[in-house]
């Protein structure tokens, strides 16, 4: 929870420092998401292929992301990872489900991936 | 008793109850049922014991679509193909047997129900240990085996089990010489198979050796089983009384052949954040009891039936390392993916585990794909075959739909697949393997303008013609052919033997 208000406190900081990124979200959400990830470059690497495909910008990915890790400001990284778990699950289960060089991924996957090569390219 | 043909005073003719033309799985087996009984047998076949070059040429032929290797996919001496076969054996599934005319895809004029007992006998006869396909109960009680539990309902897992492989020509060799009824003609050719005028009988076989001599075999009864390609061409070349062929009234023989397409390489790749989840004998063959087993995944008989789907049998092989092979940029990807697996947690410890994926996949059967007769003649002066076989566009999606099932369940899992069909509905040439399965150039059908023979073998209309082997199949499966070849064959010796077949 503290971790959580001073990320948004950090977040509010960015807002005035650099708005074009923080118009599409809060600094700190995405860095609770991109948590998720252990190897944050290699989800660079495909999400660079993922989005060099589909065209997607960061306000995209991040707004459905929020939807699809039911993003609230105070869940922790365990609620972030059971939600993500669904969300796969949830993917899979409906076939939304994308291909980067061959590999099929949940959506959900890809757009994490999409994130961390956004926030890799200063984009977020 | 062995009699070599070539040792015959020129113009023999031999008279016999029974003549089987070849000594593959089906013949020998044939004859193994019939011998000690009643009535005579005379099993002919091509080669000798072993390999001879310029008889194993009798096989080569000409290529229509798809560049096949005609003399390499079967062999020519005592024993048959079986004297190099892999060994993979499982029964058709009941789906298999009933068809899918959303397809084109006949139904067999018999039932997994009918053919069950014969399988049970050809279990023993395959060497195969207990008959445990589907259900990994048993499995469970010997080994402790776990099957992987992929979530959905799109996939399962069951059982292939090996044969040693059974080498019939050295394995049942004795069986067959010691027999007082059976005598084997060895490097003896039939050339054609001679029928009354009304073409409604066979009177005899014409037959001929490499080094030139010729005589004759005259069977109240006779049964073709040179092999799914060989069985139509003798057919074809048989033309002396039916113009267009032996039994081709309907223009069904050599029509239809099937194969089972295995890509020559892995059709996907299977990431999984860990190396423990696939259990052992996913991956390789352990010995239970006597028998060597491997499980597959295939796809449901719910989802086949939801997607309009082919059956396709996908076994996993040779865990290793991500990135430990790293042939491409795009495998380099490997490792990312397997870190991205592990945003669900896990064990930091583990590597991850990327598995390799074949197939081997149903074919829709297709009047195109045929045996046809060439202009150019072997050394005993028959017309060659031609095979014309592509593997059609419906595979090909079909393919991709089941892979496409596998990601989804390998993701539901915490895993990922890859698949690597290249984009497109064509095959592309280097994407096509095949099973050296050959089948369906006299399928069998209850209507004679759909089927070359009945559903106990014989070919319509000729009453003392029977066919036994893979070209009866009407459809196939996504399953190697020779255990089917072999229940069959012992269930038409049961007819001969009972009296149903004359
Ligand atoms: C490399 C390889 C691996 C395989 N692996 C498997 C596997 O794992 N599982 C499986 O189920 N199947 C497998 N098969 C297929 C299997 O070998 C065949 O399905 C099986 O042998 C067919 O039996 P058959 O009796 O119909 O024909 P064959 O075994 O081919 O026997 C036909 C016999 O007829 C003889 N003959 C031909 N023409 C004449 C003639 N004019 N006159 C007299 N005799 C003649 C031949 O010499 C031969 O002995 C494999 C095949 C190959 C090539």
């Amino acid at each position: 929870m503290t971790l959580n208000r001073r990320r948004l406190l950090a977040g509010a900081a960015m807002l005035m420092l650099w708005p074009g990124s923080v118009r599409a979200a809060p600094p700190t959400q995405s860095e609770a998401m991109l948590d998720l990830l252990p190897d944050r470059a290699g989800a660079a690497r495909l999400g660079a292929q993922w989005v060099a495909q589909e065209h997607t910008e960061p306000r995209e990915i991040l707004e459905s992301l929020q939807r699809r890790l039911r993003w609230s400001a105070d869940a922790d990284t365990d609620t972030l990872r059971h939600n993500l778990a669904n969300a796969i699950a949830e993917d899979f289960h409906s076939g939304t489900v994308v291909a980067v060089q061959g590999w099929q991924i949940a959506r959900t996957q890809a757009e994490l991936c999409a994130l961390a090569y956004f926030a890799a390219a200063g984009r977020v | 008793m062995f009699i070599d043909g070539r040792t015959l005073p020129q113009g023999t003719v031999i008279e016999t109850d029974i003549a089987i033309i070849g000594a593959g799985a089906a013949g020998i087996t044939l004859a193994r049922e019939l011998r000690n009984g009643g009535r005579d047998v005379t099993l002919i076949e091509s080669g000798g014991l072993d390999l001879d070059a310029d008889t194993q040429a009798l096989y080569e032929g000409q290529s229509g679509a798809v560049e096949y290797p005609l003399a390499e996919s079967r062999l020519r001496y005592f024993g048959g193909t079986t004297n190099h076969w892999g060994g993979w054996c499982r029964p058709l599934l009941p789906i298999d047997f009933a068809g899918r005319p959303a397809l084109e895809i006949p139904a067999w004029p018999l039932t997994r129900t009918d053919l069950e007992p014969y399988y049970r006998r050809a279990q023993s006869i395959c060497q195969l240990g207990a008959f445990d396909f589907d259900d990994p109960a048993p499995w469970q009680a010997r080994m402790n085996l776990v099957p992987m539990q992929l979530p959905g309902d799109e996939l399962t897992t069951r059982f292939f089990i090996y044969s040693p492989p059974t080498r019939f020509g050295e394995v049942y060799r004795d069986d067959i010489v010691s027999a007082a009824n059976v005598r084997t003609y060895l490097n003896s050719n039939v050339v054609e198979i001679l029928p009354n005028a009304e073409a409604s009988r066979i009177e005899r076989l014409q037959l001929a050796t490499l080094g030139g001599n010729r005589f004759e075999i005259r069977p109240k009864l006779c049964i073709l089983a040179t092999g799914g390609i060989e069985n139509a061409r003798l057919l074809l070349a048989s033309h002396s009384v039916q113009t267009a062929g032996l039994g081709n009234g309907s223009d069904l023989v050599g029509r239809y052949f099937m194969e089972h397409v295995t890509a020559p390489g892995d059709v996907a790749a299977i990431a999984l954040p860990d190396q423990t989840r696939v259990p052992y004998y996913y991956v390789h063959t352990p010995d239970v009891d006597h028998a060597s087993m491997r499980a597959v995944l295939m796809p449901s008989d719910a989802y086949l039936a939801r997607s309009n789907g082919l059956g396709t049998s996908l076994s996993i092989y040779e865990a290793r390392k991500p990135g430990a092979e790293p042939k491409t940029d795009a495998q380099q990807l490997e490792p990312a993916v397997i870190a991205l697996l592990r945003s669900l947690g896990g064990d930091a410890e583990q590597t991850g585990m990327i598995y390799g994926v074949a197939c081997a996949l149903e074919p829709v059967p297709s009047a195109e794909n045929r045996v046809t007769l060439t202009e150019e003649r072997d050394a005993l002066g028959l017309p060659k075959s031609r095979l014309t076989w592509r593997p059609t566009r419906t595979e090909r999606k079909a393919l991709a739909d089941n892979l496409g099932a596998m990601a989804r369940a390998f993701g539901a899992w915490g895993g990922a697949v890859k698949i690597l069909l290249t984009d497109g509905s064509d095959w592309a040439d280097d994407e096509i393997g095949w099973g050296n399965h050959h089948m369906g150039t006299t399928r069998m059908g209850t209507d004679p303008r759909q089927g070359v023979v009945d559903a106990n073998g014989r070919v319509h209309g000729i009453g003392n013609l029977l066919i036994a082997g893979s070209s009866v199949f009407p459809s196939c499966g996504p399953v190697n052919p020779t255990f089917t070849i072999v229940a069959l064959a012992i269930r038409m010796a049961d007819h001969i033997k009972g009296g149903s077949l004359g």
